[in-house]
């Protein structure tokens, strides 16, 4: 009973820390920062947007504490937004960009911390 | 009898640059057949933004490691970019929580920065193709997955391999500086 609660949790945090970093690759592929880092292609603006609510169609179908899922469901909007937002005025938008950095930290913590989570759980 | 003076001879293009994390590349050679990599024809590519230049991002690493910066940029980046490669990968889930685990809680020292030159000659001639079209290659595999996201840019000096040989006989780099 407790091995199963163990590896429900874990697959939680995992299901979660994964999410957070599909957020940060979403929004970190419009820059040319981590390009070096990646070892195999980029999936498209569109496949990425329509993987990520794939993803959290999966999350909103596991048992996951409700503030935790509305916390969620607010950073995956706020993502799509900024993203959209980059996508439309990034270039010139010097505050914009400035955001969706910042924005790319905060998901990019979120991932780190659940993926540290789901290792030790 | 009057000396002759020094000529400066032309920087060579016939090799190309580029860094490298230790633990990246073993989770890289875990997740895909042929890892990507991405370099540049001079170590010190200045004319390219700082992510694509070897030069800073050796920099930057090599002071991450050896300050143990735990907090750098670089490093988490290169830690999310290891998870997502496991995450998307095909291992078995206990596999994929054990590397994930390992990632996750990973001395500092595994970050190793590894600066490899890849004999764009050499590599030539082990595939049988003029250097010029292999260059042309990979340059437009740079492009190629540079346009499938805007608004990234193209550098003047970036060139992205998709299947350099990195084990066997005929492995087409050296490692030439460690740490």
């Amino acid at each position: 009973m407790a091995n199963q609660f163990q590896t429900s949790e874990r697959e939680m945090y995992g299901s979660v820390s994964a999410f957070y970093l599909a957020l940060w690759a979403h929004v970190d592929a419009f820059s040319d920062q981590s390009r070096w880092l990646r070892a195999s292609d980029t999936p498209s603006t569109q496949e990425r947007a329509a993987e990520l609510s794939k993803q959290f169609e999966t999350l909103q179908e596991m048992k996951i504490d409700h503030l935790l899922m509305s916390s969620i469901s607010n950073e995956f909007n706020t993502t799509l937004r900024l993203a959209d937002e980059f996508l439309e005025r990034g270039a010139a938008d010097v505050a914009l960009r400035r955001q969706v950095e910042d924005w790319k930290a905060t998901v990019q913590n979120l991932g780190l911390e659940f993926a540290r989570l789901e290792s030790v759980s | 009898m009057a000396i002759v003076l020094p000529s400066l001879p032309a920087v060579s293009s016939d090799y190309g640059y580029t860094c490298q994390c230790w633990l990246k590349t073993q989770i890289d050679r875990i997740c895909y057949v042929k890892p990507w990599i991405w370099f540049s024809t001079s170590f010190s590519a200045w004319s390219n933004v700082d992510s694509s230049n070897p030069c800073w991002l050796y920099l930057d690493l090599s002071r991450a490691v050896h300050q143990k910066d735990v907090g750098s940029r670089l490093i988490r980046d290169l830690k999310a970019q290891m998870l997502r490669s496991i995450g998307s990968s095909s291992l078995p889930a206990a596999d994929a929580h054990n590397l994930k685990a390992h990632v996750t809680t990973a001395a500092l020292a595994e970050f190793r920065s590894e600066v490899w030159r890849l004999d764009l000659n050499k590599i030539s001639i082990n595939r049988g193709k003029p250097l010029s079209v292999l260059k042309t290659d990979w340059r437009n595999n740079a492009q190629n997955e540079i346009t499938k996201n805007p608004p990234q840019v193209l550098q003047s000096d970036e060139y992205l391999i998709q299947d350099l040989q990195q084990s066997g006989q005929n492995v087409e780099y050296e490692v030439i500086i460690e740490g």
